[in-house]
């Protein structure tokens, strides 16, 4: 991993387009400033890593096409589902 | 166009019912093109397919069936980049979790649901950053949290 050290005020480049600012130091916060196209997500590690994974979860749907109308059978058996859209 | 899917075989679908998200999704960004497949009896539960991955297809849901007055709030600038300020331009999809293929453990991402401009079909997955919804929000509605479904009289 490539350490650098940046004072307030100061940033890195990060490619042609992506540029990351230190904006303020509180005790053990860092304020960052990030300047990105659009295209290009930027998030907190931790979140990414949840969404990411719920993703990759998600995407492992069991290989049975007719499955979702047993689903919607057993959400309506449970009452689930009856709540009309305002 | 044709599209190979492993579970319901060969599809034909139209070119301007293609979903397309240019970033693709969060983790799984080559996943960039998508299409719905409607099955009877399914109720609120659609199977999004992935158009070039053949195994990936989602079970979706509209998460605004799930929580009252669903909110994207704090998205602005995604919703500008997407032209879709109005509600009624976009359209909100949530990706569930089925670990069993049944409720047991399922699960719905309501933290990063995929916003979509109704006329373009270009879309991208959002993060909501206020806090109020969970990645993995029951879909049964059982444990608290974020609010629960509500039921029918």
């Amino acid at each position: 991993m490539l350490v650098l050290t940046r004072r307030v005020e100061e940033g890195i480049v990060i490619g042609d387009d992506v540029r990351v600012r230190v904006l303020e130091i509180k005790g053990h916060q860092v304020k960052l400033g990030i300047d990105a196209p659009r295209t290009t997500g930027v998030y907190r590690e931790e979140i990414y890593r949840r969404i990411q994974e719920e993703n990759r979860q998600a995407a492992h749907v069991p290989e049975h096409p007719g499955m979702l109308s047993s689903l919607w059978r057993e959400w309506r058996s449970r009452g689930l589902g009856e709540r009309k859209k305002p | 166009m044709k599209i190979a899917t492993t579970r319901f075989g060969a599809l034909e679908v139209p070119e301007q019912a293609l979903i397309t998200l240019p970033c693709g999704l969060i983790g799984l960004g080559h996943v960039t093109r998508l299409v719905f497949v409607d099955q009877e009896d399914a109720g609120w539960f659609r199977w999004w397919q992935a158009v070039d991955h053949p195994e990936i297809a989602f079970v979706t849901i509209d998460p605004s069936r799930l929580v009252e007055e669903y909110a994207l709030a704090g998205v602005d600038e995604d919703l500008r980049a997407l032209g879709v300020g109005d509600a009624s331009m976009r359209m909100v999809i949530a990706l569930t979790s089925l670990p069993q293929g049944t409720l047991d453990g399922a699960t719905v991402n309501l933290l990063a649901p995929i916003v979509v401009n109704r006329a373009t079909g270009q879309g991208r997955q959002v993060v909501l950053p206020d806090g109020r919804y969970s990645v993995a929000h029951p879909l049964d509605g059982t444990v608290s949290g974020t609010r629960a479904v509500e039921m029918a009289a």
